[in-house]
């Protein structure tokens, strides 16, 4: 996932899992826990078939992260030109991916000049005090 | 009041006169006003319980928690991305929070040409006006007009397109331009903050964490509903609440699927389709001056030059401005790599704006024997060359506000240079996943008739086959009302609501 983003952002050099670099696939892994079985198999599914598709779709004797850096980028165009709709899908959903994973990092926020959260940064408050959420038992005699 | 779930430890059984499935737009408008008729409600809904205090305004947090994830919030073939709220307060909770009448052409025609007395614009007034008093809606003020609409607003009006100034569900708005990650100071006049609140202090209680499975029935009578509760990590546990009357208030893309999956009659098998999407598409355009559209009121301005013909009721399309933080944005931008980060690197300079489909075409909500839904959507040839048009007539508008370049909504980076010279755009097909197709607003999927083999719902609401079950939501709508359908599901939701309230006898015994 890591290769694909850095290729797909254009962030050559700043995905990775060292300290300096944002891991585009750790940040996704909290979120795509949350996602149920199914999502989470056709998602494997998607990476696999990205991964090993090179033979099929571009003749390559090297999977995708096996292959340098044009390459790379080639067999992307690939997939975001494509005349196969699902292959076109399978483009917007892996940059939905690594852009999910990559700008969610405030290191990535500079660069576009973007100033963050108002949260924590400018005094505002809430207007309302929530209603309490009350056990189940209190609900049971409510409507007995 | 609203129920802890952490605290179920077990299978739930609870009764009712009213059971509402879903707390947005419809179902709460329907759950405050028979509460507060002093009937017994119970409102179930499949996403949790958030407040103001616990939105974030990250990306990463927010997107999982507040919207739809499942499996058919994204079209079968991928084309088409369905967004739309699950928490508490629904999509009302996520929205730009534009509060707008239809035409009045096309309630109009409900009324005239579709046999529904009662749905023209005039005799939907005091619905509207009612909703509207309890939202707070009024228009947004200059002041609050952010730079990003100011540009669509200005190269409009060198055009000569009309304009209108929207209006808004907000109280003393802060402009933090959060409204799609939920408000985090309360000043959404919404679902959450106003009508379950009304609801909840007159004795109705909200169920979050539970996706209904089924509505039941006695004879040819609607006697409760069953669901599962959903808590990550939780022991499972089923609720089963019995009612004299069930709401159907889950939006037009759950709605039919909870009556496909409780088998409930279907004898026309118009359950699930004329599902309208609304699709939009979204256009950039490249200024050489600081837009900065994340701050403020996102959309606050509306193109309405194109809504079809005067008297035509489908057909044309509005052009909105709109913005993304940075998540979506890079996901939403068109091309890879080197080229597609200077794009992105100019992000203060992007002003984005929306092409809005008033579709002709429709789709379906279809659910297969083990449950599975799948939602089918296509655009037809009018469409296509509708939003061909709609695409022409904002890069037309980008240009005139001085824009450098438009960007276009394809997979690849495609921009346009120059006013006039849209080669980029004519030699360009539209074809599924390329331009991507975003629907906010989806409607129409169990609309309402005067003839039961053509509609699912009377115009009251209340289904043809199930005596006490009623829709509530834009699923009930019989075309796309062209705006976004928060303000108008409300009203007919009023309405439905006031119909149970004046016949409680033929309901309550």
């Amino acid at each position: 996932m890591n290769q694909a983003a850095e290729r797909l952002l254009g962030a050559e050099g700043q995905v990775g899992s060292q300290d300096e670099q944002i891991d585009v696939a750790a940040n996704l892994d909290a979120w795509l826990a949350t996602w149920d079985g199914t999502a989470q198999q056709q998602l494997r599914i998607m990476l696999r078939v990205f991964e090993h598709g090179t033979s099929l779709f571009d003749l390559q004797r090297k999977r995708f992260t096996r292959l340098g850096a044009a390459a790379k980028d080639q067999y992307l165009d690939g997939w975001m030109r494509s005349t196969m709709g699902a292959r076109r899908a399978v483009f917007r959903g892996l940059k939905a991916l690594s852009a999910s994973g990559f700008y969610q990092d405030p290191r990535s926020w500079e660069a576009l000049s973007y100033d963050g959260p108002w949260l924590g940064r400018i005094a505002a408050s809430p207007t309302l005090e929530p209603e309490a959420a009350v056990p189940l038992a209190a609900v049971v005699k409510h409507l007995s | 009041m609203i129920l802890d779930t952490a605290t179920v430890d077990g299978d739930v059984k609870i009764t009712a006169e009213v059971c509402v499935i879903g707390s947005g737009a419809g179902g709460s408008v329907v759950a405050a006003a028979l509460a507060q008729a002093g009937r017994s409600v119970v409102v179930v809904e499949q996403g949790s319980y958030q407040t103001g205090r616990d939105f974030t305004q990250r990306e990463e947090e927010m997107y999982p928690r507040l919207y739809q994830g499942d499996e058919a919030q994204v079209a079968s073939d991928a084309a088409v991305l369905v967004c739309q709220g699950r928490t508490v307060g629904g999509s009302t909770v996520t929205s730009f929070c534009v509060c707008a009448r239809p035409p009045r052409r096309i309630l109009d025609n409900w009324q005239n040409k579709l046999g529904l007395p009662g749905a023209g614009a005039d005799a939907m007034t005091p619905h509207y006006q009612r909703v509207e008093q309890a939202i707070q809606v009024r228009e947004v003020a200059a002041e609050q007009v952010n730079k990003n609409n100011q540009v669509v607003e200005a190269g409009a009006g060198r055009l000569g397109f009309h304009t209108t100034r929207l209006a808004h569900n907000l109280v003393n708005c802060l402009g933090c331009g959060y409204c799609a990650l939920g408000c985090a100071y309360d000043r959404k006049a919404d679902a959450l903050t106003i009508q379950l609140r009304q609801a909840s202090q007159h004795g109705a209680v909200i169920v979050p964490d539970c996706r209904v499975e089924q509505v039941t029935t006695a004879g040819s009578r609607v006697s409760g509903v069953t669901g599962t509760f959903r808590r990550a990590g939780a022991a499972p546990a089923t609720l089963s609440v019995r009612a004299k009357v069930v709401v159907l208030a889950a939006g037009a893309i759950a709605s039919p699927q909870i009556w496909l999956r409780s088998r409930l009659p279907n004898t026309n098998r118009q359950v699930g389709r004329n599902l309208h999407l609304h699709p939009q598409v979204l256009v950039a355009g490249i200024f050489d001056e600081e837009i900065a559209g994340w701050r403020g009121i996102p959309q606050s301005v509306v193109v309405d030059q194109f809504l079809g013909e005067s008297n035509a009721t489908e057909g044309g399309f509005l052009l909105s401005p709109m913005f993304a933080h940075p998540v979506a944005m890079a996901a939403l931008l068109p091309g890879f790599g080197a080229d597609y980060r200077r794009l992105l690197d100019l992000y203060p300079r992007i002003g984005l704006a929306a092409v809005m489909l008033h579709d002709r075409s429709s789709g379906s909500v279809e659910v297969d024997g083990s449950g599975r839904a799948s939602v089918n959507y296509a655009l037809g040839d009018d469409d296509r060359a509708t939003l061909v048009d709609g695409i022409h007539r904002l890069a037309d508008v980008y240009f005139a506000a001085g824009a450098e370049r438009v960007v276009l909504p394809f997979n690849d980076l495609v921009e346009l240079t120059r006013r006039g010279d849209y080669r980029g755009l004519e030699e360009h097909s539209i074809r599924a996943n390329d331009p991507i197709l975003l629907s906010l607003h989806p409607q129409g999927s169990m609309r309402m008739g005067s003839n039961p083999q053509r509609s699912v719902v009377n115009g009251t609401g209340e289904a043809h086959s199930v005596r006490g079950l009623f829709v509530a939501d834009a699923s009930v709508f019989p075309s796309a009302v062209a705006v976004p359908p928060q303000l108008s599901v409300m009203a007919f939701a009023d309405r439905t609501a006031q119909y149970i309230e004046d016949n409680r006898g033929a309901y309550f015994g």
